[in-house]
């Protein structure tokens, strides 16, 4: 559903350093992977190619068998949503980060509470201000505000990792959910192996700039 | 007729002025004495070379000094709006030269060709000093937005790319980096309109009337002046950074923070 095919992502240092080197893999469709690897190995760079958020070197990506740097930019990232590793806004009460999103996912058809209760928090968080909510809340409203464009891969960089472990369960927990009753495909990095092994269907290890499977 | 007349002797009192404002840096350790002598010594010789390089222009008087005389003066402007970044921006000589000249066009085109319409219609010594205006003010207003829109931008590159990977185009994902860029280079320029006459005269004004210009006279000519200078303001301002806006965004909608 979603391939790398020998892509090269180098930062912007010189001489560039690679950050993927001649990566390649398949990921199908409906099942959750866990991508773990080293602080600073490049697993939210690999998430950002994933997204078409920042270039590559060399390679392609498919979408469904498309190369999506022939596809609109828009519609790779209405296809392809992104969770964060820490929350960010783009509107000051949940309701208008929803509406920003629901503008560009040429959705009107979203119904704000339905995504509140899929992520567990209730209709009148709506009108809350986003800054005065815990982090495990704005995490939950970053989650439904991925929701929004109906997408059919969510990646998720960390989500957990300002979080408490009960909290982090709870997420994790939440993810599983949505991911199974979506049917998503689910590309989840972490560093920890034991978030990895609660949520990941397939375990994968980033080194090297490649990505190969644990189990 | 001008109601004083100042002597170069005169002119050279002034620099009282300037010993003054050194001796306070000494004193209190501001280490901006060098800095000062040498503006000093620059305003003196730029002015009084400035000045007797118009009166050569002024009697010359052809379009195609006018467009030689604008082409250097946005040049330079360009130049010093490149010096005055903190980083590197991509294309900013570039940026600038087309914005100061799209505000020239503008706002000369208003100001000299509708208001003042001067004969012949490129007569220098109108043009000059307006374009020289329009080019000031414009320079300081590429840079302060240009650098306040990219520190804005690093400022707020997590919401940044959640809105692009929302699907936001470019535009809307950078929108409140531009506002605020924009119009916060803006505010002095506001400020300005808004105290006009109040707490101080604006320096053509106050010229002009120490030259001898009858008060009300020289009102009209500042109001016109003052239009001029924040239309130019606000068309640097927002075109500067829409300009910057597409140098750091690629097609793919990809921002390229590497370049910030
Ligand atoms: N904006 C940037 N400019 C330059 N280099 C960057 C930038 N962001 C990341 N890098 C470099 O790219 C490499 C991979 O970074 P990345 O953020 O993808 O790692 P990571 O695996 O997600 O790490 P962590 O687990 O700490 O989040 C690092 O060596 C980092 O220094
Ligand atoms: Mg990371």
């Amino acid at each position: 559903m979603l391939t790398l095919d020998s892509v090269w992502k180098s930062n912007s240092e010189s001489p560039p350093d690679f950050i993927l080197k001649n990566c390649s893999f398949s990921f199908r469709e409906r099942s959750i992977y866990a991508v773990v690897g080293a602080s600073g190995i490049g697993k939210t760079t690999l998430l950002r190619v994933l997204n078409n958020l920042t270039s590559i070197d060399r390679g392609r990506i498919l979408l469904e068998g498309q190369d999506i740097s022939m596809l609109h930019p828009s519609e790779v990232r209405r296809r392809i949503s992104m969770l964060f590793q820490t929350p960010a806004f783009v509107g000051d009460s949940v309701r208008e980060n929803l509406d920003f999103a629901a503008r560009f996912a040429r959705r009107n058809d979203t119904d704000f509470s339905t995504l509140m209760e899929m992520v567990h928090l209730d209709h009148t968080f709506l009108d809350r201000t986003v800054v005065q909510l815990s982090v495990g809340q704005q995490q939950r409203v970053c989650l439904a505000r991925t929701l929004v464009t109906k997408p059919d891969i969510l990646l998720l960089d960390e989500p957990t990792s300002a979080l408490d472990d009960k909290t982090a369960d709870g997420i994790l927990e939440l993810v599983r959910e949505i991911s199974q009753q979506e049917e998503f495909l689910t590309i989840f990095v972490t560093h920890r192996r034991s978030h990895a092994r609660k949520l990941g269907q397939v375990i994968l290890e980033m080194a090297e700039g490649t990505l190969r499977s644990l189990s | 007729m001008a109601l004083f007349h100042l002597g170069f002797g005169d002119v050279a009192i002034s620099l009282i002025l300037m010993a003054v404002a050194i001796a306070l840096s000494r004193l209190e350790g501001l280490g901006i004495e060098r800095s000062l002598a040498i503006g000093t010594v620059r305003a003196f010789a730029q002015l009084t070379l400035i000045g007797f390089a118009l009166k050569v222009l002024f009697q010359v008087n052809s379009p195609w000094l006018l467009l030689a005389v604008l082409i250097v003066m946005i040049s330079v402007a360009s130049y010093e709006s490149v010096r005055r970044q903190q980083s590197r921006l991509p294309g900013l000589f570039l940026i600038t030269s087309i914005t100061l000249s799209l505000a020239l066009i503008v706002s000369l085109g208003v100001v000299a060709l509708l208001i003042i319409r001067p004969d012949p219609w490129y007569n220098l010594v109108v043009l000059i000093p307006l374009s020289g205006m329009v080019l000031g003010n414009g320079l300081n207003i590429v840079s302060l937005s240009a650098n306040r829109f990219v520190s804005e931008m690093k400022l707020r590159r997590a919401s940044v790319e959640v809105a692009l990977s929302l699907a936001a185009p470019p535009r809307k994902a950078l929108h409140p980096a531009f506002k605020n860029a924009v119009s916060g280079a803006l505010i002095p320029s506001i400020n300005a309109l808004m105290t006009v006459g109040l707490v101080q005269l604006p320096g053509v004004m106050t010229g002009q009337i120490l030259a001898g210009l009858p008060p009300v006279e020289a009102v009209k000519f500042q109001i016109v002046i003052m239009m001029m200078w924040i239309t130019t303001g606000v068309i640097s301002g927002v075109v500067a950074t829409l300009l910057l806006m597409t140098r750091l965004v690629n097609p793919r909608w990809q921002v390229r923070w590497e370049l910030i």
